[in-house]
């Protein structure tokens, strides 16, 4: 896939000095040693590195692993002197090439940026300036780091980089602005960039957390080439402990601002020492969705490693039958509209007790196809039944009623609580709302419904603001239960939650599930968590159904080629079985 | 730090200098309490961080105690002086200097122009607060029925607004004054308001349809709320914000468009006592008596300055952007 | 872009049609005769009168009379006033010192508050940024007016580096006083947005971006803190030319120009209706017209509301 567009070499030039550095010398590049970094709020100096170190060496890569708020980004912003707001090193040292850079004159600092260390950001979508063409971004940077030539050389050399980056048409595409990119595009614009004047170390911060699975893939492998070819060494920050394995031979896991453990990737993963990095093993999906894997291939009972599938058979509770969802988009020009298809004639069925994952990229239509579900949207054709019942013909009164017997948890805990609501009036704004009880009764029931998501009682007094986003995620769902539904839609409700997080409520979502007998609809892009949780699984791509299976014959015997591409860029799916198998 | 912290891991390949496997000491703590809801300090609601925040500012208490005094002296005006503004005029004090009791001295007519300040905020503060309260009521309700429920509501009132906007404020104002042979302070805050209200509306417009997308918005309509029960329950208090801070900025604003109808003689008529209107007459007497502008000129400043910073010190406070996480 | 462009051109047809409608029926459609008020306390004879209303068609129905003085506007003639002036050539007499006037006071406005705005963004927090704030709250809190006096009685009558008034025969030299004067508040809502926006878009990603390239300040500044903050600036500056013609009639009276502002507010004193109407309708028009240069000057700023 990667080397369809083949990567120019050697004849380009180093950058900086123009040394080139073999891989397995003895001098580090990049040496930190005891960093001290520090935020200055209105509450107070918050210390959010804490004497970390770390070594690079020329050609090597390194990932730090963390979770946010673990100091990861801050130490990589570092190295870079690019610290935001009130960031300052503290203390310790960061040698670069056996050169001190913490306090170093600004002149000489924008020196080394681009020439000696260059960045690859996180978001793609933010990290171009909108208003400037995209060869015109590239140029800057070879023009900044010294690069002799005319304007025809620099724009050659700015195509040059562009497909070496992997995009195609490289000309045309320079004279493009950012928004005429996709995601994936602008972050091989931003690699095109981060590599544009040769550095000898890349840090590469998320560098493909915001984009799809298997584009990920497709740029990680890309990036991978790249810098072996030129002998770059790379830094990464990843929160993905199964990405950092495979990409990394070395790894740095942070935990609030320190550094707890450090060393050889796969001995890390295979004998993790610290109890924070041991839970991080135990709970990265992709390597818990691998261990599944591996247990499978050796003919073990994977049972007590997943939610079982349960033997029972339920009847059905929700029945998507033929759901088409057709939207007409408006044009540019007057009267243009086009006809934009959504959801494409998709089926699927949902049994008590039972949970059923919608899997998909963006664009796929599965948060579509769950808001028809939910009765938010109505389908241009087809119809979703309840317990044998099309909704869209319910009466205003049944449909009232049908609330309460289906509700959804949405992935954004940042957005999914009012915030002008207390944790209180958010819980019992349902049961108000659908005349449950006295006032005496329902705060009764708000009690119970924080201890069923295990949070205090203490905490409904407060505000969606003051609490963190596994806890809003839990409230989320205490509201979602708190009619006492028998389906809840889960639309990537964990997706934005870090590792421990996810793991903390993906268990309470399977322990709810039992002591309620509810069934889940489960939308996500993540197949290695669908792995930890579904019965059944619902592969959309484009608006369609592409693959519908068991969760084992989806994993263990995909039929279709995308599936098996989703399921291969699963981080973590290239490493070796018995390192993650412990 | 001492070396003993840490313990080197065995591995299999031999590592590099300073990556060999290390691993922390495991008595960091806070690995269980991962999650722990904070219950020690109060809760704090969104209102309540702001005021928090502003409370520490000393431009809010500079500026609160400006508009308290305004806003005082304008209901009680007696309260602050005994000479009376309009009754107690001698032409033989034309332009004099300050004397006892007399603290600003006199103007043109002769008047006390420390009563005549005192007496003049009644109309500004009335005018502007009137003026403030018709346009956030009317440009809220147009702006979050057109972004709320999009549209051809949104088409038809969004059109009206460009309308109304294509008008500006002072000139429209002027017109339509300057026509009008009733001159209350009720009729001028009347007309600003007519053609003030669509920056509100559009403030409004863009807000909602933001807050309208939240992920809350959709879970109240999956409980089986309406649509009106969701715009006045969540949808609107979450657009409150930008609609308070440009309301007393707006407050501001409409105070100095009123001083400049009078000022043009189409605001308040002469017998109403208003800054605009001394502002007007003193321009004649600048050179000899510059003290005569200077203190209507400077109780309007002041008043409008109070609005002002009053509104910088709420958008900042309530800036989603500053608060925490 | 030529659909952006027929789609704005669209848009505008409605808006201009409503704001004159509605001015011609603030001014006409109200109690009370405006002929009738003419005259003085004992009022003009009432032949006059019908005479009058025959020649501005104030006797046909409203929406006749909206529809005839539109035609008027677009054959540029608005016909004569009560003193038999041609009000076209009263216009177009008044128009260019006005014009000029405005377009003056916007680059004031423009350049200095951008620079001002840059700098204090660039430093928030400083003491240029505090001062710069303070001063700029307080020029928005003093009326027009009162700075239009003392401006022109210390800079004009003490110092005499100004010509007092205009009079007769403007020039840029006796016109740059009043354009300053013009100018002040706006230049200080430029400032603070200015500053607002160069604040947002240092802490944006793509300049740290821009940094990590190895660019220098001096770079980065210019090219990307500077040039995606003139996009909510030049939509203020746009849009604030309708209104500095348009508050222009108190600078005029002020410096005794003899632009629109002065004829309008003469017309209005006189109650010379006809006059009134057009040259708001004018103004209108200098308005929208502005607001549309500034939708194409936020597309030739913006690429991204190019292809919208």
């Amino acid at each position: 896939m990667t080397t369809q567009f083949p990567v120019t070499h050697g004849n380009l030039p180093l950058g900086g000095d123009g040394q080139a550095y073999e891989a397995g010398t003895d001098k580090p590049l990049l040496e930190i040693s005891g960093l001290e970094v520090s935020f200055t709020t209105t509450e107070g100096v918050v210390h959010a590195v804490r004497g970390a170190d770390i070594v690079v060496y020329p050609g090597q890569s390194v990932a730090i692993v963390g979770e946010s708020g673990s100091g990861k980004s801050t130490t990589a912003h570092a190295v870079i002197d690019l610290l935001p707001g009130t960031g300052k090193v503290t203390g310790g040292s960061i040698k670069f090439d056996g050169r001190e850079i913490v306090g170093l004159p600004r002149t000489e600092m924008e020196a080394i940026r681009g020439r000696d260390i260059g960045l690859v950001p996180q978001d793609p979508m933010s990290n171009l300036n909108p208003v400037w063409r995209i060869g015109t971004q590239i140029d800057e940077a070879l023009r900044a780091n010294g690069f002799e030539g005319s304007k025809a050389d620099r724009k050659e050399r700015v195509a040059g980089l562009l497909a070496e980056a992997g995009l195609p048409d490289a000309a045309r595409r320079a004279r493009q602005y950012p928004h005429e990119f996709s995601g994936g595009m602008r972050q091989r614009s931003l690699i095109a960039i981060g590599l544009a004047a040769r550095p000898k170390l890349l840090i590469a911060d998320e560098p493909t957390s915001a984009l799809d699975v298997t584009v990920q893939r497709q740029i990680l492998d890309h990036l991978d080439v790249l810098t072996q070819e030129l002998g770059t060494a790379v830094l990464f920050i990843t929160h993905d402990l199964g990405l950092a394995a495979e990409r990394a031979e070395h790894l740095v896991v942070m935990f609030k601002g320190r550094v707890v453990e450090s060393g050889p990737a796969r001995q890390i993963l295979a004998d993790p020492q610290h109890p924070y990095t041991k839970r991080l093993v135990a709970s990265a999906p992709s390597l818990a969705s691998r261990r599944i894997q591996v247990a499978h291939e050796r003919g073990q009972n994977s049972s007590k490693l997943h939610a079982p599938t349960r033997g029972g058979k339920g009847s059905d509770i929700v029945v998507a039958r033929n759901l088409t969802k057709v939207f007409s988009i408006r044009g540019g020009r007057p009267g243009a509209s086009t006809d934009f298809t959504a959801v494409d004639d998709v089926s699927f069925s949902l049994k008590r007790g039972h949970t059923l994952a919608l899997v998909g990229e963006s664009g796929s239509g599965k948060s579509t196809a769950a808001n028809m579900v939910l009765g938010l949207l109505d389908p241009t054709s087809g119809a979703v039944e309840f317990d044998g019942k099309n909704i869209a013909e319910l009466s205003p009164k049944a449909a009232f009623a049908f609330r309460r017997r289906i509700q959804p948890v949405f992935q954004n805990p940042y957005g999914s609580l009012d915030p002008t609501y207390s944790i209180f009036r958010s819980i019992e704004e349902p049961l108000l709302l659908h005349r449950i009880g006295s006032k005496k009764q329902r705060e009764k029931r708000v009690r119970e419904l924080l201890d069923m998501v295990s949070l205090p009682q203490s905490a409904m007094r407060r505000f969606p603001n003051e609490l963190s986003g596994g806890q809003r995620q839990r409230i989320a769902i205490a509201r979602a239960l708190a009619l006492k539904p028998e389906v809840v839609v889960l639309d990537e409700a964990v997706s934005a939650l870090d590792v421990l997080v996810q793991a903390q409520i993906l268990d309470l979502l399977g322990d709810l599930q039992e002591d309620l007998d509810l069934s889940y609809l489960f939308i996500t892009h993540d197949l290695a968590v669908v792995r930890q949780i579904a019965d059944e699984v619902v592969v959309m791509q484009n608006g369609k159904v592409v693959e519908h299976a068991t969760t084992d014959q989806v994993f263990d015997d995909p039929r279709e080629q995308y599936t098996r591409d989703l399921l291969a860029a699963i981080p973590g799916a290239g490493l070796e079985g018995a390192e993650i198998a412990s | 730090m001492p070396e003993n912290r840490y313990q080197t891991v065995p591995g299999g390949r031999a590592p590099r200098r300073g990556q060999e496997h290390f691993a922390a000491p495991f008595d960091e703590g806070g690995l269980g309490a991962i999650d722990a809801v904070r219950d020690s300090d109060a809760p704090s609601s969104m209102w309540h961080d702001a005021w928090r925040d502003m409370r520490r500012r000393p431009m809010f208490w500079i500026s609160a105690v400006i508009i308290v005094a305004v806003i005082l002296v304008a209901a009680f005006p007696s309260w602050f002086t005994s000479v009376d503004p309009r009754l107690s005029c001698q032409l033989s004090k034309s332009l004099q200097g300050p004397e006892a009791g007399h603290p600003f001295g006199f103007d043109f007519q002769g008047c006390d122009i420390y009563a005549r300040t005192i007496y003049g905020a009644r109309a500004s503060v009335v005018v502007g607060v009137l003026s403030t309260a018709m346009v956030v009521v009317l440009g809220t309700a147009i702006g979050s029925i057109a972004g709320y429920f999009a549209g051809w509501f949104d088409t038809i009132l969004s059109r009206m607004t460009d309308i109304f906007f294509a008008i500006p404020l002072v000139l429209a104002a002027i017109v339509i004054m300057s026509l009008t042979e009733n001159r209350t302070a009720f009729t001028v805050a009347f007309v600003l308001a007519l053609f003030g209200w669509t920056s509100i509306a559009r403030i409004t417009r863009g807000t909602v349809m933001s807050v309208k997308n939240n992920e809350f918005v959709t879970a109240a309509r999956s409980l089986g709320m309406g649509r009106g029960g969701i715009l006045l329950k969540h949808v609107l208090p979450n657009s409150a914000a930008p609609i308070i801070v440009y309301a007393t900025v707006a407050l501001g604003t409409f105070i100095v468009a009123e001083a400049t109808l009078s000022f043009l003689g189409i605001g308040l008529p002469p017998d109403v006592v208003s800054w605009g209107g001394d502002i007007a007459r003193a321009q004649n007497s600048i050179r000899v008596a510059p003290h005569i502008l200077f203190y209507p000129a400077g109780g309007l400043a002041l008043t409008v300055l109070g609005f002002l910073m009053m509104g910088d010190v709420v958008r900042d406070a309530l800036d989603p952007k500053a608060r925490k996480r | 872009m030529l659909w952006y462009l027929g789609r704005r051109l669209l848009q505008v047809i409605p808006v201009f049609l409503g704001a004159t409608l509605l001015l011609y029926a603030l001014v006409f459609l109200r109690p009370g005769d405006p002929v009738a008020a003419l005259g003085g306390e004992r009022g003009l004879p009432e032949a006059v009168q019908d005479e009058i209303r025959e020649r501005y068609n104030l006797d046909k129905p409203f929406i006749v009379q909206y529809l005839l003085f539109l035609r008027g506007v677009f054959t540029l003639n608005f016909g004569v006033d009560f003193r038999g002036r041609e009000i076209t050539e009263v216009i177009a007499g008044a128009l260019p010192v006005t014009f000029q006037l405005a377009v003056m006071a916007l680059i004031i406005e423009g350049v200095l508050g951008l620079l001002f705005g840059l700098i204090a963004g660039m430093r928030k927090g400083g003491w240029f940024d505090g001062t710069v704030l303070v001063l700029s709250l307080i020029v928005i809190a003093v009326p027009t007016f009162v700075i239009g006096f003392v401006l022109q009685f210390v800079l004009g009558v003490e110092l005499g580096w100004f010509p007092v008034t205009v009079g007769r025969d403007p020039n840029f030299y006796s016109l740059l006083l009043p354009a300053i004067v013009l100018a002040a508040t706006s230049f200080a809502y430029v400032i603070r947005l200015t500053r607002t926006s160069v604040g947002e878009n240092l802490s944006a990603d793509y300049v740290r971006t821009a940094r990590a390239k190895g660019l220098n300040r001096t770079q980065v500044t210019g090219r990307h803190v500077l040039r995606n903050s003139l996009i909510p600036v030049v939509t203020f500056l746009g849009a604030d030319l309708g209104n500095l013609m348009g508050g222009a009639i108190v600078t005029e009276g002020i410096f005794n120009i003899n632009g629109v502002g002065g004829t309008l507010f003469n017309a209005i004193q006189r109650g010379e209706s006809v006059t009134v109407v057009s040259l708001t309708t004018v103004l209108v028009i200098v308005y929208i017209a502005a607001n549309l240069l500034v939708d194409l000057l936020y597309a030739a700023l913006d690429p991204r509301i190019r292809y919208a």
